[in-house]
């Protein structure tokens, strides 16, 4: 494990730096406290550190509150070296954020001892945070395919709505639905059905770019949202998309099968001003009338006024 | 080598992890820099600088303790008292009778140096 002494004084540092070493630790050494707060302030930087209070330019306190000062960053656990005794002393070494103290000169076990117990705090804090990112991946996407779920990816579309209006750029709204999928299900059953919807996601979020999103929509329907994209690009994009899922067939434990996808299509330079819900109306118009166009294509949701009551272009 | 006048061998070995190589390193380093810390001392006394004499006074505190010369460390921790304190003639007085104390400090260091070596 990687730690980082501070300390102005040569021997005490050497003495440490030995000490760790010994011990199986990595050490980082600085000497003072301005050095300490740069070493512990760089990505990937040590999460333990021994500091002493008496430095020069920031002491021990000092370090420490310039490190709690930061937020969503790892916990590094401070572990302040001082040979000052009195309670009152102490008291402020932990007020200021450090998280025990170990007074000089050290016992060489002493110092081992408290360190593990510095490393076991760290470990407890990764187990609680890996604990915290399952649950915010679970609550945000779906169990089956690990794509955004329909909660998170109609909140994407409303704000990512708001900022073409802003910004005055251009989004696509993509709404997938996988061809004759009841039909797969009641013939393989539903372990194959979700082999196939597995892969449909997966080749879904490959043909996107990074910043674009996808996520389920429910059952064998998929909303994508493409950030930034140029109108006059968006029909081919959607039917790159729609090749991507048809244009191999999907190994499934039950053998291959053969997948389509029928898309509805929306620009937000068409419908400018609506909301997130019209915009997801609209756009199953078009998924219907893809559909209803014999489906595996693409099929793009326009105003009304311009091209008749159904709203698609056909 | 532990009836050293200032310097606590026994302490100091177990202080290491009986590294006596290291022991070497150690008081080769104190030899280097404590001559430079009492000038500094010795500078900041003369000046009335009390912000300095207490930063001083207290590192070289923790480099004699950390050497186990516990003597001159208690010494160390006086002077950073009186400097605290403000006590110009005490702090005076009290620097003369630490210099006194500390002359033997290297020459002892040397002899333990041949003692770790051997």
């Amino acid at each position: 494990m990687r730690i980082l002494i501070a300390d102005d004084d040569a021997v005490s540092r050497r003495l440490l730096e030995k000490t760790l070493e010994r011990s199986g630790y990595e050490v980082t050494v600085a000497v003072n406290g301005k050095m300490a707060v740069q070493e512990l302030t760089k990505l990937d930087a040590p999460r333990l550190a021994l500091l002493d209070w008496v430095m020069p330019e920031l002491d021990g306190p000092q370090v420490c509150r310039k490190i709690r000062e930061r937020r969503d960053q790892p916990y590094t656990y401070l572990l302040l070296l001082t040979s000052k005794e009195s309670k009152e002393d102490i008291v402020a070494g932990l007020e200021s954020g450090a998280d025990d103290y170990l007074t000089k000169p050290f016992n060489p076990d002493e110092l081992r001892a408290r360190l593990r117990t510095g490393e076991r705090v760290l470990h407890l804090e990764d187990k609680l945070v890996e604990a915290r990112e399952q649950m915010r991946f679970k609550a945000t996407h779906d169990a089956l395919t690990s794509l955004l779920n329909r909660g998170v990816i109609v909140e994407l579309l409303a704000l990512e709505l708001s900022r073409s209006q802003r910004e005055r750029t251009s989004m696509a709204v993509l709404l997938c639905d996988v061809d004759h999928f009841k039909r797969v299900n009641d013939t393989y059953g539903h372990k194959i059905g979700d082999e196939a919807l597995q892969e449909v996601a997966r080749r879904l979020q490959l043909s996107v770019r990074s910043y674009d999103f996808v996520g389920r929509f429910g059952g064998e329907e998929f909303l994508i949202v493409l950030n930034n994209c140029d109108p006059e690009f968006a029909p081919n994009r959607a039917e790159e998309i729609r090749k991507a899922v048809s244009s191999r067939v999907i190994q499934t434990s039950a053998g291959p099968l053969a997948i389509t996808t029928s898309i509805g299509l929306l620009l937000s330079a068409d419908w400018r001003a609506h909301s997130a819900e019209e915009l997801l109306h609209q756009v199953d118009t078009a998924l219907y009338a893809a559909k209803a166009d014999g489906r595996n294509c693409v099929r793009r949701a326009l105003p009304a006024v311009q091209y008749g009551a159904s709203g698609v272009q056909r | 080598m532990e009836t050293s006048k200032h310097i606590n061998f026994a302490e100091l070995l177990a202080r290491v992890d009986n590294d006596r190589e290291l022991v070497r390193e150690l008081l080769l380093l104190f030899k280097q820099d404590f001559p430079l810390q009492l000038q500094a001392l010795e500078q900041s006394i003369s000046q009335d600088d009390w912000d300095q004499t207490v930063l001083i006074s207290h590192a070289l505190k923790g480099m004699l303790s950390s050497l186990a010369m516990n003597v001159a460390a208690a010494h160390a921790a006086k002077l950073e008292e009186l400097a605290k304190a403000a006590e110009k003639r005490a702090l005076k007085s009290s620097f003369a009778d630490f210099v006194e104390k500390v002359q033997g400090l290297p020459k002892e260091a040397d002899a333990c140096m041949s003692e770790v070596q051997t």
